[in-house]
C-alpha cells in the first residue's frame, strides 16, 4: 500500500480492521513515519480503554489453575529435554515412529502425569529412563496434592486413568524444514495438549495452531519456531478434527491469512 | 522516546527465566483487569477465566520475547486478553451486523472501586468519564469495535452511515480521549 494509512490507524489500534487491512497497516507504517506516529498515538489511547471495564473478580482458583498449568509445562519441558533430545541423531526417528507421550492436564485438580511409551525401535533403557522421568513428576505431583489437603486419592484415580488417553501422532518435512506434532486427548474431555516440534519461520513471522473442525478454524495459539513447546489446545479434541499450522505475523491473527503449511487430521 | 526498565519489566524478565512466584505476582498485579476486560468483552465469566487463563500462560512461554521499548508489560498483557476475548467472541457467534443499535450495552456506569489500589479505582473512572464526555456516536463507535469485535465495515452497516463516517467518528473520538486522557498517570502515550 503506497497511500498514507492515517484514516485507518484509530480503526487498526481498536482492532477494527480485516486481516489484509491490517496487515496493509503494519507494511506501510514500517515505512512511513507519520502514519507510524499517528498509528502509536491511537494506540496509546487504546492500551488504557481496559481501563473503563467495570472491575470484576475472577474466581479464586483462575490464580491456581494458572500456576499449576505453568508447572505443568516446566515439568514437560524437562520430560522433553531429558527424553528424546538426548538420543542425539536417533531423536527424529524416535519422534517419526510410534512415540507416544500421554499429558494429563489439570483441568480440575493438580496433576500433570506424563507417560512415554512404547516404541518399537526404542530400546527398554531409554523408555526406562522416560518413565522414570514421568513417574518422578507424578510423584511430585502426588505430594504436593497431599500438602494440599489429601487429594491424592484423586490423582491416583486421574494416573489409573491415563491409558484413555488419545495420542494422534504425525511428522514431516525434511532437513530444517521437519516438524513433529503429537496431540493428546486426556480422559474425560479435558483439554488436548500439543507437543510440537517446529521448524524455523520467516523473520518476523511465527506459526500458529488451529483446530479445524466443521470447517471452522478455531485458534489454537502461537507456537513458538525452531523450538520444542507444549501448550493446551482450546478445548477436547475428537476423531475428525485437524489440526493445522499456518505462518502468522507474530503476535498471531484472529483467523489464518496463509494457506496451511502443516496439518494433522485426527483419525479413529 | 525509549522507556525506562519498571518492576513489571523485571517480573516479566523473571517470568522469561521460569520463574513461578513471578507469574503470581504479575497475577496479583493484573489478574482482575484481565478478567474485568475479557469478561466485558464475553459476557461469561467462564470464558473469560479461560481466556485469562490462555494469556496468562501465553506471557509465561512468550516472556522471552518481550520487548520494553514496544510498550509496557500491562499493555502486552491487556493486549493479548484483548485478542483472545475477541477471538473468542468472533469464534463463538458468528458476527453479523444484525444487532438493534439500541440492544448494544451503554457504558458500565459507576465502578464498585474495588480495584486492588486507589490510584487504579481512579484512572479507571477517569477512563469512563472521558467515554462518557465524548459525542454519542464516537463512544459507540469506539465500544462496538473494541469491546464488541466489529469490523469499521460492520460498524458502517450497524449503524447504517458510510464507512468514512465511522472512520472519522472512531478517529476524532480516539482523538478526544488522547487530549482528556492526557495526564501521565494514565500512560497515555505514543509508545
Amino acid at each position: 500500500m503506497s497511500e498514507h494509512v492515517v484514516d485507518l490507524c484509530a480503526a487498526f489500534a481498536l482492532g477494527a480492521l480485516e486481516p489484509d487491512e491490517a496487515a496493509a497497516v503494519i507494511e506501510h507504517c514500517g515505512r512511513c513515519g507519520p502514519c507510524a506516529a499517528e498509528l502509536a498515538q491511537m494506540r496509546g489511547v487504546t492500551n488504557v480503554l481496559p481501563l473503563s471495564c467495570a472491575p470484576e473478580s475472577p474466581s479464586w482458583a483462575l490464580k491456581r489453575r494458572i500456576v499449576e498449568a505453568a508447572r505443568d509445562e516446566i515439568a514437560a519441558r524437562e520430560i522433553v529435554r531429558r527424553g528424546p533430545r538426548e538420543a542425539g541423531d536417533d531423536r527424529r526417528r524416535l519422534r517419526a515412529g510410534v512415540g507416544r507421550v500421554v499429558w494429563l492436564s489439570a483441568a480440575s485438580a493438580i496433576a500433570a502425569a506424563i507417560v512415554v511409551g512404547a516404541f518399537a525401535r526404542i530400546d527398554h533403557d531409554r523408555m526406562a529412563q522416560q518413565l522414570a522421568v514421568a513417574n518422578s513428576v507424578a510423584a511430585s505431583q502426588r505430594d504436593r496434592l497431599a500438602e494440599m489437603g489429601g487429594k491424592a486419592a484423586h490423582l491416583g484415580a486421574v494416573v489409573a486413568d491415563i491409558t484413555g488417553g488419545r495420542i494422534w501422532d504425525k511428522s514431516g518435512g525434511t532437513g530444517a524444514h521437519w516438524w513433529h506434532c503429537t496431540v493428546v486427548q486426556p480422559p474425560k474431555a479435558r483439554r488436548a495438549m500439543l507437543l510440537a516440534d517446529m521448524p524455523a519461520a520467516p523473520k518476523g513471522m511465527t506459526f500458529q495452531a488451529w483446530v479445524i473442525r466443521g470447517g471452522t478454524a478455531h485458534d489454537a495459539g502461537v507456537v513458538p519456531a525452531g523450538t520444542s513447546s507444549m501448550m493446551a489446545m482450546p478445548m477436547p479434541l475428537r476423531a475428525g478434527d485437524v489440526v493445522a499450522f499456518t505462518v502468522e505475523p507474530l503476535g498471531g491473527s484472529a483467523s489464518p491469512t496463509m494457506p496451511y503449511v502443516m496439518t494433522q487430521t485426527l483419525t479413529d | 522516546m525509549p522507556r525506562t526498565p519498571t518492576d513489571d519489566d523485571a517480573l516479566i524478565e523473571s517470568v522469561a527465566n521460569a520463574d513461578l512466584s513471578a507469574l503470581e505476582r504479575l497475577y496479583d498485579s493484573y489478574g482482575r483487569i484481565a478478567f474485568s476486560l475479557a469478561y466485558r468483552i464475553v459476557g461469561d465469566r467462564g470464558a473469560a477465566e479461560d481466556v485469562v487463563q490462555d494469556a496468562f500462560l501465553s506471557v509465561w512461554r512468550q516472556a522471552k520475547s518481550y520487548r520494553r521499548e514496544r510498550g509496557s508489560a500491562r499493555t502486552w498483557l491487556m493486549s493479548i486478553v484483548h485478542h483472545r476475548s475477541i477471538d473468542r467472541l468472533r469464534a463463538s457467534a458468528a458476527l453479523t451486523p444484525t444487532l438493534p443499535i439500541d440492544d448494544v450495552p451503554d457504558d458500565v456506569g459507576e465502578a464498585p472501586g474495588v480495584w486492588q489500589q486507589v490510584w487504579a479505582a481512579r484512572q479507571g473512572e477517569t477512563v469512563r468519564k472521558a467515554l462518557d464526555a465524548l459525542p454519542a456516536e464516537q463512544k459507540k463507535s469506539i465500544e462496538l469495535a473494541y469491546f464488541s469485535g466489529y469490523t469499521q465495515s460492520e460498524i458502517a452497516a450497524l449503524m447504517g452511515v458510510p464507512l468514512g463516517t465511522v472512520k472519522g467518528r472512531m478517529r476524532i473520538g480516539l482523538q478526544k480521549l488522547r487530549a482528556l486522557l492526557g495526564g501521565p498517570e494514565l500512560e497515555v502515550t505514543g509508545a
